[in-house]
């Protein structure tokens, strides 16, 4: 953990960060030339990475033989109507990462976790992006949960982001308008709001004196989050009185909690379209429900199916489920290629399991679509000696142009996907 | 000095490698040489660690804790590995007593200059706690917050608490609706509501599918039928709150072998698009009626649902097509069905906060009302908050920004209440509220006042313990010892029961996994709730009795309701559907399930155990069992890792990378312990699985949902098990029982692992080094748990940063 220092290389991107100060406010048309050295050599702007808290059952999803001429597996069969659109990699996992689910914190900021226990988490790749590119739309970022507010999205200084679990909520909060009165009060508690956060900015100097050195951690986060939720704030006041778009998309009053695979569709459903209208870039959508019930031909609890222990009933409930979790992600993709927002957008499906029924992080199921990468193939790494899937998070941040050299534990670029 | 070993070693390639540290006696380095440089120099580098290279710099942070690993790892026998040439035990003890003074020196000098715990911050139950004691309140707020992630066992350790502008939006958040709740009452008033239902109402057809109760003889009553949100009554709730609710004259018609009809009371808005239900509370029905009576949060809106809920019983027919329930023509009592019955509901809206008497004293002190704050009564009004606020007097510097939002409020043409509010809002946004202020050193009274309070109730400090921090009486052991007495007997002890029971025992994740219902028929939601029960009982036993630490692992007695005795026993899977209509049997009387001494309708109680019994300690306990099963299978591992960080109080190392799991199969023919042991086989997995397995292999009686067994698969037909086992220091078992024997002899080891997760749990920092010693003082002849809560309070260690 103690090698891994991020700061040190975002230092080196001058130019990105300068233009990250300038922008925390809503995005001026003036400032464009500062950005457009950097826009021409990116090809991606955006990045969806949904992750399954239960895995995928592998002998359901690697193919047989690698490259352009993959035998589909039997969960890729359905769809491979979008089979040059996406690449699918075996034998990845991020190095370090153990734990079975308490894992799931590592899912996008690939930080090596000893267990759960000891370390602190490093930033998730989304917010990465987000960070840097995040300020152009109304909400810098998206971190969703299907169930819980648990999410694999962590901030700068290792702190997970609270999820949005309300389809509802989040429709409101993207598509719906305040009343005026509505907005007025939201703008009067933000006022307020920035100036608590003057005195808790003080307060926390004033704590500084007080204590030791060994605290200055920690009430280094206090200055960093009063600082961003400031700037925060700012932003949000200038939104307020902003209308927000209205979409083709009726409000999920009905969430059918006994099936899983329908409540991934409704948040992909507003996904779409908070895409679509640009209201942000930049999301996660963690997978956690554990209600699938309702689907025909089940009839165990999702968590108890993926511990299927070999037996073939459960594993054959099991597949049914996960099927449903891939085609919806296909139909996700199927709508973004109709909307031509495919190419410049990443889509990512995994999760920290390879293999739930052990509670193995090895072997990290990958689907990758999107982004202008070369796809249509199966890049097969070793079972037994994994390739780091931080080299995949690497190309992303590559393809929106930001200038990394490392994330988390990368030792370069995943080979085999650009064209 | 490198450079030197260095030159050394390429100059003799042949001779162990030599080299020397400052400031460790060259006979201890000769230690090194011997016995660990074969594996653990700059070529083979096993684990990671090459000694070689490590200096002997214990100011360096990270080297110390190299160096204490070394020391731990030696000490506890677990280096050099068995097969390798062992030192004699007085080279070993020379070795570690000269290795143990400077680590510990160094260690001390870091907590008297930094402190063990740094910056700790309310968890969001401490915060739900705080902000009710602080404003009279009763509102669920924890939701509010994002999950505190645990760290070294529990939430409360500073060193995994994080923070971002997320949470704190969500302060500014939470803090707003609890003062709105509060201003808003203060204001407003409370406006009293009950309603009586009588069984007739309650079986009052809406629109839809009727899932309600049968009305029968002046009695409402609830059969076990499956269908989704049967049992549902038309009680929906005028606004959100706490509500008393009464069932009156609760029955049980033809009650099951322990002598009640076991259900559910739940709420919920019981329609297809919300199907969430809130358990309110367990229904033992038993023959003799009586009003049983229950305290729940109720969403506007919802309404309760009243059903048998017992995996056992036989499931009565809807008696109607379509999602419907009808009882026209039938008599499920003479059919034979169990149900329950009661004659009526009360319910009435409460503030089990306080009244708003209560709520107006403490947020604007005695003989105040909202009505009378005057804008010369804000200073005073606001130094005495941001004092309760912040656990300790405010000075005037401190809360200059708060009064001055008062003054810009009222300047914006705000009322003094108002204003007031926006400088309480400001105020539960301070780190001063949100954290420990804790400076190095010694704590002061206000700090340990604090602490104590945290520890034993979960929240703020109460004007008692403030006015003997402000006499400084708090540094007198006896006077401490008296609070700690006194907050432990105080009913908000439970809070400390819950919430410790919540994290040390994982009881938190009792949810995580359902059982699959297919492999355990027996179990459900009542047994679940009993599970728990058992526990929390058991611990609350253990704390108002003093009783023995070895108790964790072995006991005379246990706590039991009828349904946990039959679940115990191993209750047979139940007929789903009656076959035959005609020739179904007159039920006969069922012969008793329950253990001596047990009575029906008194909930749980303390049963003794006969000698010979399989149960007896908290690692028997269903709950403990099954938050250490993944609901299909066990595996002694993840026991075995459980039992030996939780109870034994061992400590492990994590699992090496790229070593891959057991993949677990159910279908019975091999078991697990032969998978285990091809893992074992390996020399580089044995080392700490000698000390992880036997546990768990202890336990593998002991299905996923507690109940006893003797063989795998289903129906427990497939390989036998094989609960035998040697513990790390060589002591061999042959079962659970002997287990036990074994370390029921261990009360010091026992001890010491309690003391050092109530430190944890209590302080927000794991025990350092140079705590050792302390706790081994403590572990040595305190082993009542009541009494190693309060030597640990009277410690230093917990009243210094």
């Amino acid at each position: 953990m103690s090698t891994f220092t991020f700061k040190k290389q975002l230092s080196r991107r001058a130019l990105l960060r300068a233009a990250g100060v300038t922008l925390s406010l809503p995005f001026l048309e003036a400032m464009t030339p500062a950005f457009a050295s950097v826009r021409e050599t990116r090809r991606a702007r955006r990045f969806v990475g949904v992750s399954l808290a239960l895995g995928l059952h592998n002998p359901n999803l690697v193919p047989e033989g690698a490259g352009r001429d993959y035998k589909p597996s039997r969960y890729l069969a359905g769809i491979q109507d979008l089979r040059e659109d996406f690449t699918v990699v075996s034998g990845s996992s991020h190095p370090g990462v153990t734990g079975g689910h308490t894992a799931e914190g590592s899912i996008f900021s690939a930080c090596p976790n000893a267990r759960g226990a000891t370390s602190r988490n490093t930033i998730s790749l989304d917010q990465l992006m987000a960070k840097h590119l995040g300020h152009e739309t109304r909400f810098p970022s998206l971190v969703l949960n299907t169930n819980s507010q648990s999410s694999p999205s962590y901030t700068e200084n290792g702190s997970m982001i609270p999820a949005e679990n309300s389809a509802m909520r989040l429709f409101t909060r993207l598509f719906v308008n305040d009343t005026p009165a509505e907005q007025e009060r939201q703008a009067e508690l933000i006022r307020q709001g920035r100036s608590v956060m003057d005195i808790v900015g003080a307060e926390a100097k004033a704590l500084q004196r007080q204590l030791g050195a060994g605290d200055r951690d920690k009430l280094d986060a206090w200055f960093t989050s009063v600082r961003d939720l400031e700037q925060r704030l700012a932003a949000n006041e200038a939104w307020t009185h902003k209308p927000k778009p209205k979409v083709p998309l009726s409000p999920p009053t009905q969430i059918p909690r006994d099936n899983e695979v329908a409540v991934e569709r409704i948040y992909l459903d507003i996904i779409h379209m908070a895409l679509t209208t640009d209201s942000t870039r930049f999301i996660t959508l963690h997978v956690t429900g554990n209600s699938v019930q309702g689907i025909e031909g089940v009839d165990e609890s999702y968590h108890n199916l993926s511990h299927h222990g070999m037996d073939d009933e459960k594993l054959a409930q099991l597949a049914i489920v996960e099927q449903g979790m891939i085609n919806e992600w296909a139909a996700f993709l199927r709508k973004l290629k109709t909307d031509n927002l495919l190419d410049e957008t990443m889509v990512l499906m995994t999760s920290n399991l390879g293999n739930a029924s052990s509670h193995d992080n090895k072997n990290m199921p990958v689907l990758f679509a999107g982004g202008g990468f070369k796809h249509g193939q199966h890049l097969a790494f070793d079972q037994k000696d994994n390739h780091p899937l931080p080299n995949l998070y690497l190309s992303a941040l590559h393809r929106l142009g930001l200038q990394d050299e490392q994330f988390a534990t990368s030792t370069g670029e995943m080979s085999g996907l650009s064209a | 000095m490198r450079a030197h070993a260095l030159a050394l070693f390429t100059a003799s390639l042949l001779a162990p490698p030599l080299w020397s540290y400052d400031g460790l006696p060259a006979a201890q380095t000769q230690f090194l040489n011997q016995y660990c440089a074969d594996c653990h120099d700059a070529d083979v580098k096993k684990a990671g660690l090459d000694l070689t290279s490590l200096r002997f710099n214990l100011k360096d942070e990270s080297t110390r804790a190299m160096w204490e690993t070394v020391f731990r790892r030696v000490h506890h026998g677990e280096m050099p590995p068995k097969k390798k040439e062992q030192p004699t035990a007085q080279e070993k003890e020379t070795f570690l007593t000269a290795l143990e003074k400077p680590i510990s020196e160094a260690d001390a000098a870091d907590i008297a200059a930094n402190g063990r715990v740094r910056s700790r911050r309310l968890t969001r139950t401490e915060y739900e706690h705080t902000l009710h004691d602080l404003l009279g309140i009763d509102i669920p707020l924890k939701h509010l917050l994002p999950e505190d992630p645990a760290s070294h066992g529990f939430e409360t350790v500073a060193h995994g608490q994080q923070l971002s502008h997320h949470q704190l939006a969500r302060y500014l958040d939470t803090a707003d609706q609890a003062l709105s709740e509060a201003f808003t009452r203060a204001e407003k008033g409370d406006e009293p509501w009950s309603m009586s239902y009588t069984p007739e109402m309650l079986a009052k057809r809406g629109r839809g599918n009727y899932r309600g109760p049968d009305v029968r003889n002046g009695k409402s009553i609830s059969w076990p039928i499956t269908l989704q949100f049967f049992g549902r009554m038309p009680t929906f709730a005028p606004e959100s709150g706490w509500y008393r609710i009464t069932l009156k004259q609760v029955e049980g018609i033809n009650p099951t072998s322990d002598g009640a009809v076991w259900g559910t009371l739940r709420s919920g808005h019981c329609e297809s698009n919300t199907p969430m239900l809130y358990m309110i509370g367990l229904v033992e029905a038993t023959r003799t009626p009586r009003d049983l009576t229950f305290e729940a949060w109720i969403e506007e809106g919802h309404r309760l649902e009243l059903r048998p809920n017992d995996a056992t019983l036989k499931r009565a027919p809807s008696g109607a097509n379509g999602g419907n329930v009808s009882f026209q023509g039938r008599d499920l009592e003479k059919e034979g069905y169990s149900g329950i019955a009661h004659r009526g509901i009360h319910m009435e809206r409460i503030h089990p906060g306080g009244s708003r008497d209560l709520l107006q004293t403490k947020l604007f002190g005695d003989k105040r009302t909202a009505d009378k704050i005057q804008a010369a009564d804000l200073d005073s009004l606001i130094t005495r908050f941001a004092g309760r606020a912040f656990r300790r007097p405010a000075t005037a510097e401190q809360t200059a920004p708060y009064r001055q939002i008062a003054t810009a409020a009222m300047k914006d043409g705000a009322s003094p209440l108002e204003a007031y509010r926006s400088a309480c809002r400001a105020i539960l946004c301070s780190p001063r509220f949100l954290t420990f202020v804790e400076p190095p050193g010694k704590l002061d009274d206000y700090a340990i006042a604090s602490r104590l309070s945290y520890a034993l109730w979960c929240s703020t400090p109460d004007s008692a313990l403030i006015k003997l921090a402000a006499e400084g009486k708090l540094r007198d052991p006896d006077e401490l010892s008296r609070q700690i007495e006194r907050l432990l007997s105080h009913r908000k002890a439970t809070r400390f029961i819950h919430s410790f029971t919540d994290q040390w025992l994982k009881m938190n994740q009792i949810d995580f996994t359902t059982p699959d219902t297919r492999l355990f028929p027996g179990f459900d939601t009542v047994v679940q709730q009993s599970m728990l029960e058992e526990t929390r009982t058991y611990f609350t036993e253990m704390l108002s009795k003093d009783l023995n630490i070895t108790h964790l692992v072995d006991s005379d007695f246990v706590f039991l309701n009828g349904r946990l005795a039959r679940h115990y026993a191993g209750s047979p899977p139940a007929e789903k559907k009656p076959k035959n209509k005609k020739n179904r049997k007159e039920p006969a009387k069922p012969a008793s399930t329950l253990p001596p001494g047990l009575k029906p309708g008194d909930g749980l109680q303390r049963v003794s155990l006969p000698p010979s019994s399989q149960r007896g300690g908290l690692v028997t306990h269903g709950a403990v069992l099954k938050v250490t099963a993944d609901g299909t299978t066990t595996s002694p591992v993840v026991r075995g890792v459980f039992i030996n960080e939780r109870i034994l109080g061992t400590h492990l190392a994590p699992p090496p990378q790229g070593i891959p799991a057991i993949e677990p199969d159910i279908r019975g023919a091999t078991s697990i312990r032969d998978q285990l042991e091809k893992h074992r086989a390996s020399e580089t997995c044995a080392g700490c699985h000698q000390t992880i397995d036997p546990p768990g292999l202890a336990l593998e009686n002991y299905d996923p949902v507690g109940v006893w067994r003797t063989g795998y698969g289903r129906s427990n037909t497939g390989a036998p098990v094989n609960p035998a086992g040697i513990t790390p220091d060589g002591s061999p078992f042959t079962g659970l029982m002997e287990w036990q024997k074994l370390y029921s002899q261990r009360p010091q080891q026992l001890a010491k692992g309690f003391a050092s997760h109530f430190l944890t749990y209590a302080t927000g920092a794991p025990p350092r080094f140079h705590d050792t010693h302390t706790l081994d003082t403590i572990a040595k002849d305190t082993h009542g748990l009541r009494s190693i809560i309060r030597a640990v309070i009277l410690s230093d260690v917990f009243q210094i940063k």
